[in-house]
């Protein structure tokens, strides 16, 4: 067990450094000269070369690397070129803006898969089945940015139900805060929902064709207990597999979802880094999404391997 | 009955709590802006957006009116020049507090423009450079030595180089000063949540505090121009910066918005990359060996081929100020008789033949990569070709074209600039021989002579002779072919009143207040 412990941590290391890496060059490789984003385009060559021995821009490459690297492992992000602010405060005050508006959209996009999903398969090749499936071709079809103004128009403008856009926190304002995030939440739950009605639909046709299923009708139960007793807890499992891997998706999809209704969560805030070229941010937000992957990758590993030990890795095989 | 009366008691409630609310709401003033700000320290921050802050919690000692006039802010009169112009002594208005309460006199001030000078990694060194020493003179006059006369140096100071900024906090927090800046101004920095939005607050220690009539002002930033359009007719916001010209003409129409549009004092227009080879000054310039960079009448020819109106209504719906010069039409110094060059392809297409070029010519024009800026290439490559010109438009991203353009890799390349109040900002590092952005690598020893008798010279009539001199022979060259001047756009409800929209497009919103 200790051996695998080490192989797995060592391999987290490995992937960790990998993604800095990339990250760290790929930054610096988007067009232009960074120092002139940073001082902006009316900068004479002295601000200029004065922005360059700031950030240490004229260093080699391995060198700037190594530097942030090694205040990255005493725990220091460094702070954002344009504000001055440490990057991991800014992290703090972000990522949990993001976490509520993805939490959002998995419970918009659960409450509208399931029971479409449901209705879809039980009632197979009808005008429900056409219905649901039509709609959630629509979901996946349809761009959140477009999807976003047009929700704007119609409930904040029009109608004025909601307001446009913004952010309070739910400890400040706990309606206010629901209201912000309902139409953004709602937009990236969207395609969610599609591709879990589907996901359902499909799973849930299958299981219902179960021998199990025909016996607990020839049993005489009408058709909502067989479904909802019966037919249901097996019909999720594709389901709750495929939803644990569309939550990567859903941090991604924020990105654009953030900007459409200025929810200031993270990714608005590598979005802007980007833009500006604030690397400090953009390499903070990249280390410390990536190690949470790594982390949480590592630790559904060790717990496979707890539950499983026939999975268990040794000498760079399968045991089994 | 108990059931009655406490229905009744609720709806009492709610209408009072609406009502209070609204009131709140009323006393706050919500501000869409376009894009965040860098840092809000007057020394190191860099960005245009940052200057709509300032105005409202960084006052200056000098300002500028809806005419581009100078007038004093924070000084108690204009600055007097002695010495032949390379003494500047200011005045500062007196019992002047900055926002924590300590006094604005000539020490802080002398302090503040040190460090605007001196700073590490300050954005105002260059802006000061021609200013040798800071002197206190008596509590409330500073004294500035200049290295040479410089009589741009008002409208200098009429920004963020004449900031005053709290010693007391600038010495607390160094260069995190603008974490939580302390500057004069009738409001008072708050909080700031990147990327989202910045609050200021009534402040309790401005000199006028009748002209604060919002309690507070939350600036957001909203980047996308629909989203704060969006935003404006929902009634999130309360004033709208930068509204897209495709959009001016629908808010009009609404009723339910004014709509404020300024001609800027910045400028669009098209370098034609002249003698730079091997860079932009101090780099030497070289040969470049094409028709386009060696013969005027192939740049003239191109220049008429254009119809400036018909740009403006195709691209921007006839939003802006189309022109030839690199001064704003606003501006004291624009020469009002001047006449642009009007369309005339017959003409163009006679040059091009009288340069061996009737076959027709083709060459290459980078714009950014944006929707709007690539639109006008295309309207000018669409105008160009009847003239005989092939122009091939090439797309590339701000940043890098900037470089490419300062190396001289560009023949030629479309470009604005943002826009100083003083016209030697808008001319003189662009067309004197060693200027730092004389990306054209152009050369005129008149031009020079000109412009920089412009800067020594503090009487503005003969000034504004010196800078008409120097625009016949630079538009007679064509390094620089100016197309127009941006206008800028605002939008609010009308019951907003007492707005001025300044041509530098910053938003201004002391005096103003609800109906």
């Amino acid at each position: 067990m200790a051996d695998f412990l080490i192989q797995r941590s060592f391999i987290s290391l490995v992937t960790l450094f990998l993604i800095t890496v990339i990250v760290f060059a790929g930054v610096r490789m988007i067009p232009g000269d960074p120092a002139r984003v940073m001082a902006g385009t009316e900068a004479d060559a002295a601000g200029l070369e004065e922005v360059r021995q700031k950030y240490g821009l004229r260093d080699p490459l391995p060198v700037q690397y190594v530097k942030w690297a090694g205040r990255a492992l005493r725990g220091d992000l460094g702070e954002s070129i344009r504000t001055k602010e440490p990057v991991l405060r800014l992290i703090g005050q972000k990522l949990p803006i993001t976490l509520q508006l993805a939490a959002y959209s998995l419970v918009i996009a659960l409450l509208i898969a399931i029971p479409a999903g449901v209705l879809a398969a039980v009632r197979r090749n009808t005008a429900w089945d056409y219905l649901a499936s039509g709609v959630s071709l629509c979901g996946v079809s349809i761009p959140n940015f477009w999807l976003g103004i047009m929700l704007i128009l119609l409930l904040s403008v029009r109608l004025q139900w909601l307001p446009a856009s913004g952010f309070v926190s739910p400890f400040e304002d706990l309606w206010g805060n629901t209201q912000r995030l309902l139409m953004p939440a709602v937009v990236l739950g969207a395609a969610l929902a599609a591709v879990l009605m589907r996901q359902t639909r499909n799973s849930m046709i299958e299981v219902l064709s179960a021998d199990y299923i025909r016996t607990a009708y020839a049993k005489g139960l009408r058709t909502g207990l067989v479904v909802f007793r019966h037919a249901i807890r097996n019909g999720l499992i594709p389901v709750i597999t495929i939803f644990g891997l569309q939550l990567g998706a859903l941090i991604g999809g924020a990105v654009v979802t953030e900007q459409i209704f200025v929810v200031p969560g993270f990714g608005r805030l590598i979005l802007e880094g980007v833009f500006t070229r604030d690397y400090p941010i953009v390499q903070g937000v990249v280390l410390v999404t990536a190690s949470a992957y790594v982390l949480v990758s590592l630790l559904v590993d060790v717990s496979y391997s707890l539950l499983n030990p026939r999975i268990r890795i040794q000498g760079g095989g399968d045991e089994s | 009955m108990r059931i009655r009366l406490g229905c009744v008691v609720a709806i009492v409630l709610s209408v009072l709590v609406a009502v209070a609310t609204a009131e709140a709401q009323k006393k706050t003033l919500v501000i869409g802006l376009n894009q965040d700000p860098d840092i809000l320290d007057p020394t190191l921050a860099r960005t245009y957006v940052g200057r709509i802050i300032f105005e409202h919690m960084c006052e200056k000692l000098y300002e500028i009116d809806e005419n581009l006039r100078i007038f004093p802010q924070l000084a108690a009169e204009l600055p007097a020049f002695s010495d032949g112009g390379k003494t500047v002594t200011i005045k500062l208005r007196t019992g002047v507090k900055f926002n924590d309460g300590t006094p604005l006199n000539a020490e802080a001030m002398k302090y503040s423009l040190d460090r605007h000078r001196e700073m590490k990694g300050s954005s105002r060194r260059s802006e000061l450079d021609h200013v040798d020493a800071v002197e206190v003179v008596d509590p409330a006059t500073v004294r500035l030595k200049l290295k040479a006369p410089f009589s741009p140096i008002t409208a200098i100071l009429a920004d963020r180089a004449g900031m005053p900024v709290s010693p007391t906090q600038a010495r607390k927090l160094d260069d995190k000063f603008g974490t939580a800046p302390v500057c004069v101004g009738p409001w008072a920095f708050a909080e700031r949540v990147a990327q989202d939005r910045i609050v200021l607050e009534k402040s309790t220690h401005y000199f006028d505090p009748g002209q604060a009539k919002f309690d507070r002002l939350v600036f957001r930033i909203i980047t996308d121009d629909n989203v704060r359009l969006a935003n404006l007719r929902s009634g999130d916001i309360d004033f709208m910066h930068l509204v897209n010209p495709t959009h001016a003409a629908s808010l009009r129409k609404e009723g339910r918005f004014d709509v404020a549009s300024v001609p800027g004092i910045g400028y669009s227009a098209f370098n034609i990359n002249l003698r730079n080879k091997n860079g932009k000054p101090p780099a030497a310039p070289g040969d470049l060996g094409t028709p386009l960079a060696n013969d005027p009448r192939v740049r003239e020819a191109l220049e008429l081929s254009i119809d400036r109106e018909a740009l403006n209504q195709v691209v921007w719906e006839g939003q802006y100020t189309p022109d030839c010069t690199p001064i704003s039409p606003v501006s004291p110094f624009y020469d009002k008789s001047r006449k642009c060059p009007t369309r005339d392809i017959a003409r163009a297409k006679k040059l091009l033949a009288d340069a061996g070029l009737a076959s027709g010519y083709t060459f290459e024009l980078t714009v950014q990569n944006q929707p709007p800026e690539r639109r006008v290439g295309e309207v000018i490559q669409q105008m160009a070709k009847e003239a005989g010109f092939n122009v091939s438009i090439q797309p590339m991203e701000f940043a890098a074209a900037l470089d490419a353009d300062d190396a001289g890799k560009l023949p030629a390349f479309l470009v604005g600039w943002s826009g100083r109040v003083d016209p030697d900002a808008n001319i003189h590092q662009f067309h004197t021989c060693k200027g730092s952005l004389n990306t054209t690598q152009s050369c005129d020893e008149t031009v020079d002579s000109l412009l920089n008798k412009a800067r020594e010279v503090s009487d503005q009539k003969e000034r504004a002779d010196l800078y008409k001199q120097a625009i016949d022979r630079i538009t007679a060259r064509r390094n620089v072919v100016y197309l127009y001047h941006l206008n800028y756009i605002a939008a609010y409800p009308k019951n907003l009143k007492g707005y001025k929209a300044v041509p530098d497009g910053l938003i201004r919103i002391k005096g103003a207040s609800w109906n």
